[in-house]
């Protein structure tokens, strides 16, 4: 598993394909879509699959640690999400731990993790 | 040590000679000297300001000004009474201050290009650019900000840049400032890619992102080098 993580519009996904796979297929999660199509290469926007879940009463935690095997084969890519102020709204705590606490469960598993700031990567795993 | 322009031989050593350029902005060498530029981010209150006019300080080639260029547009007289204080204190550094909130591309034919400039913030200059009196939003402010910052980046001499990094935090934004955000990337994400030192500042402490050094070790570059007063 390779996991690259960074703030948003720090330019991840071109970090990926530029310097894993330029033919990558993607897997773009949203907001509401709380599945992964484990058929492609690149699972985008993690963050989002974990605030589908959280909205559908899903535990992302869990969902992580069962199908961690499927997930090792992939490259990740996640928004780090955790450095705001402790937010009024319940869900958007809730999404900030469980972000917090996925991304350091993926970045165990990981065989290589990536920081992405500006669009220029440091490898830190 | 402790100087930001390499002490080596000049011939031997790259990092006063690379810089890079995107193609359609290329423009012909004006000046066969040293320059470089810095790009700086990084969350509030982590020394970026400090560190940057540090920076500056150390890049500026007497006899040849130290700018700092003030982007904020003062709105009320408290802004003003902060600005005056500041303006106080970078006296006392060597710096004198240009104002220039709009129409960037003017700071060549205005001040003296072989000076060394500390643009603080890239954050005030596109929040001027992108957002109106009269409350529109100017959709492609970013886009021409990133071109005309480019452009400046290979007219003057030496010039440091400040932003802010505003994309780690967990919330859901209104269009404008989700507009604003992506925009300020962008231009953050060119900057980082042409400026020839990359930095963010934690704790006071930067991370060197990219620098010279990877192509030719030079002294300067460690963070460990920076002096501070």
């Amino acid at each position: 598993m390779i996991l690259i993580f960074g703030g948003a519009y720090q330019g991840k996904l071109n970090y990926a394909l530029e310097h894993y796979n330029p033919a990558a297929s993607v897997c773009q999660c949203n907001e509401t879509e709380t599945r992964i199509d484990f058929s492609k290469e690149i699972i985008n926007s993690f963050h989002y699959l974990i605030l589908a879940q959280l909205r559908n009463e899903m535990n992302p935690y869990q969902f992580v640690n069962e199908n961690i095997e499927l997930l090792k084969p992939k490259i990740i890519i996640c928004n780090d999400i955790s450095c705001g102020v402790v937010s009024v709204d319940g869900e958007m705590r809730l999404w900030r731990e469980f972000a917090g606490r996925i991304l350091t469960l993926l970045a165990k598993h990981a065989d290589e993790v990536v920081r992405v700031f500006c669009g220029l990567g440091t490898k830190i795993k | 040590m402790g100087t930001l322009v390499c002490e080596h031989d000049p011939a031997a050593c790259f990092c006063q000679r690379l810089r890079r350029f995107t193609k359609q902005d290329r423009l012909p060498k004006i000046r066969n000297r040293a320059m470089t530029s810095v790009f700086i981010s990084g969350g509030c209150k982590s020394g970026k300001s400090y560190h940057a006019q540090i920076l500056a300080k150390k890049l500026q080639q007497v006899p040849f000004p130290l700018y700092y260029w003030a982007t904020m547009v003062p709105g009320d007289d408290e802004d003003w009474q902060r600005i005056e204080k500041h303006r106080h204190d970078r006296k006392n550094w060597g710096f004198e201050t240009l104002e220039i909130s709009k129409n960037i591309l003017s700071v060549p034919e205005k001040y003296n290009v072989n000076g060394t400039f500390l643009l603080d913030s890239v954050t005030a200059l596109l929040a001027n650019e992108m957002f109106t009196e009269n409350g529109t939003i100017v959709a492609d402010a970013p886009q021409k900000l990133s071109h005309e910052l480019t452009l400046l980046v290979e007219r003057l001499n030496n010039i440091v840049f400040v932003s802010d990094f505003i994309y780690s935090d967990a919330y859901c934004y209104d269009a404008s400032t989700e507009e604003f955000r992506k925009g300020l990337a962008l231009i953050d994400r060119q900057l980082a890619g042409v400026c020839e030192t990359v930095l963010e500042l934690s704790g006071g402490m930067a991370i060197v992102h990219k620098s010279t050094t990877n192509r030719n070790p030079c002294p300067f570059h460690s963070v460990t080098d920076f002096e501070y007063p």
